[in-house]
């Protein structure tokens, strides 16, 4: 008995790391993967057992880092430079990530662009580069990305609570992360009896880079903690959690869904 | 690197290839851009413009440039407390860029300069030089092959 106990004892790194290894074998691909949630989402991914490629725009260094922090956990990485927004660029991005993996499992689609001033002062221009980058992105990853997912697969989107609710400032994100919670839908439905489940991740208020395009930072942060239950803050991390609850097996019920990741902020007041 | 390692001349012979990606992303016809056109004055470009701007220059190239490197270069061996203060640039700063982006026109440098005005003072000639210096610093890395 004791010798049993033993055993388990020198092995329990090693059956911790297996036990982890929930999504070992599988290959995902990350659109933004080199900061902020993409970045979160590929190394949880990654820590989950995943072979991670990432798709970024023009974080040479960051994408780099990532792939290195991926290869420490022994998983394969690439990094492929590309605008999600123009489909030759998202064509010849698959053609590198065939070049590497025969398949792939899981893609998320994360990048995202913006421009933060009031709807009065937008142009098409501007709706054409919100809407291309977020919302049409997740189409023309589909549309790549679908052909390889052989065993099914799994599409999540990104988005935001500015998809339904009216943000200062951030009028055309919104409405393309209106239009990406909606178009997550259709594919739901075209892709469902191919074993493909598309769901959204719409994440409250998080302290990235991004937000610190925002001239109200500190006031969309302090008024996110004062009205979050779960609260004060949301990390990057939090996101990551919910893209990888939506990745597992258990979730293969789990079809056009939008999961709130807010810690409350949305029920509150 | 310094800006005066490159000469107008060989900023001219990649201008053509230049000017199109340019005008692709912004929608304009490439007779618009010149050399001296400031991107966002004559171009009417958009930091959301400069984005897609590098993108197309780096594919078409074959370079990478890093974000903010053009204000980075423009600094030198200035340290951030030398080049601005409270956001405006300094006299030493000012000097510094005149000499760093000495194919902008004179008249274009005012003072007091603001820190987040310096990409008004980007001409599309400023995006050649910044294409070779990466070009050259790209190939300053590779390894050497016998």
């Amino acid at each position: 008995m004791s010798s049993a106990c033993d055993g388990l004892f020198i092995l329990w790194p090693f059956l911790k790391l297996i036990m982890t290894q929930t999504l070992a074998g599988n290959i995902a691909l990350i659109t933004g993967g080199a900061r902020g949630i993409g970045r979160a989402i590929a190394l949880k991914l990654g820590r989950a057992g995943c072979d991670v490629a990432i798709i970024y725009h023009n974080s040479h260094a960051e994408a780099a880092a990532v792939c290195a922090e991926l290869g420490k956990l022994g998983r394969r990485a690439l990094a492929i430079q590309a605008d999600v927004s123009e489909p030759e660029s998202v064509q010849e991005a698959f053609q590198t990530f065939r070049a590497q993996f025969d398949r792939v499992d899981f893609v998320v689609s994360n990048a995202a662009i913006g421009v933060l001033r009031p709807a009065m002062e937008l142009s098409r221009k501007h709706w054409r580069r919100c809407l291309e980058t977020n919302a049409l992105a997740l189409n023309l990853l589909a549309q790549e990305a679908v052909p390889l997912m052989t065993r099914g697969g799994r599409i999540l989107g990104i988005s935001s609570l500015g998809a339904s609710r009216a943000i200062p400032q951030y009028a055309f994100i919104g409405a393309s992360k209106a239009a990406l919670e909606s178009l997550a839908r259709s594919l739901a439905q075209e892709l469902g009896p191919r074993g493909i489940r598309v769901n959204i991740v719409s994440a409250g208020v998080v302290d990235t880079d991004a937000l610190k395009y925002f001239p109200n930072r500190e006031e969309l942060l302090a008024g996110y903690a004062a009205r979050t239950p779960a609260g004060p803050t949301l990390s990057v991390d939090d996101v990551a959690a919910a893209a990888y609850l939506l990745c597992l097996p258990e979730a293969n019920m789990i079809n056009g869904h939008t999961l709130v990741v807010d810690g409350g902020y949305c029920i509150s007041g | 690197m310094s800006n005066n390692a490159i000469t107008h001349e060989e900023a001219m012979a990649i201008f053509p290839k230049v000017a199109e990606l340019m005008a692709d992303a912004l929608g304009r016809d490439v007779e618009e851009v010149k050399p001296e056109s400031s991107l966002i004055d004559d171009l009417g470009a958009e930091s959301i413009d400069f984005l897609d701007i590098i993108f197309r220059l780096e594919r078409g190239f074959k370079v990478k440039i890093p974000r903010g490197k053009i204000v980075e270069e423009a600094r030198g061996d200035l340290s951030e407390a030398e080049f601005e203060k409270a956001g405006v640039v300094t006299d030493a700063g000012l000097q510094r860029l005149k000499q760093f982006l000495n194919e902008v026109p004179a008249e274009r440098f005012q003072s007091p300069l603001h820190v987040s005005d310096l990409p008004r003072l980007f001409t599309a000639e400023t995006f050649c030089r910044m294409v070779i210096r990466e070009q050259r610093a790209a190939q300053a890395q590779a390894p050497q092959t016998a």
